[in-house]
């Protein structure tokens, strides 16, 4: 007969399966890296512990940004300038988005992560040397707009259509919608 | 644009000239706010996120997981305690030293072997042993165990050369192997391909319902160390029988892939062999959600649709061997042919004449028909999107009894059927 997985192999599959999900949405959620490292163990811990809690059949991804928002919200009430919105209007969007991503094709999350590359490479010249700058060099502002010869606030909204051109871009490529 | 493997960015934490607002702007809406953060998102774990990254996140989930396992031992010191304590420090200093002095030497020397030490071994093992003979069963979806014949069969010697025969559902026969010369490949019709050394070697093989994983145990052993997390598990003889064991769990780390989802071994305490290897194509994902990958439990999330004329979900049995076990050339010297000689055509190894249908256990007896022969795959095949059919939930490989082979066995020719056999153009 097969050797039967126990459920910490079958748990460990599920995380490896997530894990890109889960950090992309806490990355939309928390500005810090160590934040987002921290709510993503306690995420997965409190999966762990609720998996009866489970209803297997619904989606797994779902359920987990259900719990990774609650710890968001708990995390930001502890310290105040350690999130970005939580709105629930804003957390019912970002979970309608991650949801459509997971249907796009792709194999796996960074492959459909991976279009936005795609959507990067459609992006105004101005709009997409800014998203490099910040995002892939790791520029502050202040840098980018000077490099540029830019006002800082006029980088700023450039940043903010890019963000938003990107978001449109993903409904359209590869069916994100 | 720069990948996002190099040159990142250190974190540069907080950047409250670039995050997005912490909630909808004046005149803006909430739908806006999410679309900036979900771009915002993405963008920060496509370009300042790598994979390094994202595995120490999971050991560390699966490590706290484990502490979460293990006793701890709570003492108590109270004030006497420390007094003495600081008396007897200096002295107990200098014996502590000399205690871990010795540790550090003899613990090394006595500590159990590591699943990675443990997988080395085996690799080493493998190349010092002489011919070997490994039996493959598969499990498809809709079966909860292996079928009882082979569909296949893996004669190795030394860890460099390796003969595989596999049988695909619709009863062609393909050989996959290794000689001085490379990697070669029998197809059905006797066409001989031969893989130069440096090219990638074909290990897929789409068999029309179901994509078949072919490799020696060696193969998979070199890849373990990279591409899995290696654990070790209780210790103990294969379900088949045979000696004591020390077992291995081996799950895969990257999060998709055409490999399987987890690896068991077993490795014999006395010659570090492996005595059998699962491969398993486990989907743990839950009915009806995810990526489904093929032959998951459940399968019912978005893999590949079923095509024309396939199967409904019980999926597809492993095939009949015709003889099974005795079907394949008995090991031991041969003739030129190798152990028990030439592998023509052989009795039981046609499919039955009336064809094609499918048994009252779901096994396939005919032929394809004008279904496309078995091809082996020059690259990687891709379930999820469909190109490929899926492969079997769990291949079993299981060492069993074998005797010398004759260095000819391993060369491509000993398995050309007799009125075949032409050179290939090596793809």
């Amino acid at each position: 007969m097969p050797h039967e997985p126990s459920a910490k192999q079958v748990f460990e599959i599920l995380v490896r399966e997530h894990a890109d999900m889960l950090t992309a949405f806490l990355r939309s959620l928390l500005l810090r890296t160590s934040s987002v490292d921290d709510v993503f163990q306690e995420t997965m811990l409190v999966a762990w512990r609720r998996l009866d809690d489970y209803d297997r059949s619904r989606p797994f991804g779902p359920w987990l940004r259900g719990i990774a928002a609650n710890l968001v919200l708990e995390h930001r009430r502890k310290n105040a300038r350690a999130a970005l919105a939580c709105d629930p209007g804003v957390l019912e969007g970002l979970d309608r988005r991650f949801e459509s991503l997971a249907r796009a094709p792709g194999d796996s999350f960074r492959d459909r992560v991976e279009r936005l590359r795609i959507c990067m490479g459609r992006l105004p010249e101005r709009l997409r040397e800014v998203v490099e700058l910040v995002y892939s060099r790791g520029l502050l502002l202040r840098e980018v707009a000077e490099s540029l010869g830019a006002e800082e606030e006029a980088v700023k909204k450039r940043v903010q259509r890019a963000r938003l051109a990107l978001e449109q871009c993903l409904q359209t490529v590869g069916g994100d919608s | 644009m720069n990948s996002p493997d190099a040159t990142r960015p250190a974190d540069p934490g907080p950047r409250p000239d670039v995050d997005p607002p912490l909630a909808p702007e004046p005149g803006g809406t909430h739908d806006q706010a999410a679309a900036e953060q979900y771009a915002h998102g993405l963008l920060s774990f496509l370009l300042r996120d790598d994979r390094a990254a994202q595995e120490r996140r999971v050991r560390r989930v699966m490590d706290a997981l484990r502490a979460a396992d293990q006793p701890t031992v709570v003492g108590r010191i109270g004030p006497a305690t420390v007094r003495a304590g600081r008396a007897m420090w200096v002295r107990f200093a200098s014996a502590a030293a000399a205690v871990a002095l010795i540790a550090a030497i003899v613990i090394p020397l006595s500590a159990p072997p590591s699943a990675t030490a443990m997988v080395r071994s085996a690799i080493d093992a493998s190349k010092r042993a002489g011919d070997r003979r490994y039996e493959i069963r598969a499990m498809m979806g809709g079966q909860s165990r292996p079928g009882d014949e082979p569909i296949g069969v893996v004669d190795v010697r030394s860890g460099d050369r390796y003969v595989i025969r596999s049988r695909t559902p619709f009863g062609d026969t393909v050989w996959l192997g290794r000689d001085a010369q490379g990697v070669w490949a029998v197809r059905p019709d006797g066409s001989v391909d031969r893989f130069p050394p440096r090219h990638v070697r074909p290990r897929w093989l789409d068999a029309g319902e179901s994509t078949m994983f072919l490799d020696s145990v060696e193969g998979v052993l070199d890849e373990l160390a990279g591409d899995y997390a290696l654990n070790k598990a209780d210790a103990g003889a294969s379900p088949a029988g045979g000696p004591e064991c020390d077992r291995i769990t081996a799950v895969r780390t990257a999060a998709r892939g055409p490999q399987p989802n987890r690896i068991e071994l077993w490795i014999e305490r006395d010659t570090r062999l492996v005595r059998r290897m699962e491969l398993h194509w486990t989907d743990p994902m839950p009915m009806g959600q995810g990526p489904g990958g093929p032959g998951g439990l459940g399968g019912k999330g978005p893999g590949r649709p079923p095509r024309a004329g396939e199967r409904g979900p019980e999926g597809m049995p492993p095939p009949p061997m015709g003889e099974g076990p005795k079907g394949f050339p008995p090991p031991g010297p041969g003739g030129p042919g190798g152990p028990g000689g030439p592998a023509g055509p052989g009795k039981g190894k046609m499919p039955p004449p009336d064809g094609g249908e499918r048994r009252g256990d779901g096994q396939r007896d005919g032929p394809r028909g004008d279904r496309p022969p078995p091809r082996f795959l020059d690259r990687p095949p891709e379930f999820g999107g469909g190109r490929q059919p899926p492969p079997p939930r769990l291949l079993v490989f299981e060492r069993v009894p074998a005797e010398a082979m004759a260095e000819t066995w391993f060369s491509p020719e000993a398995h050309v059927p007799s009125g075949a056999g032409r050179e290939g153009a090596g793809d």
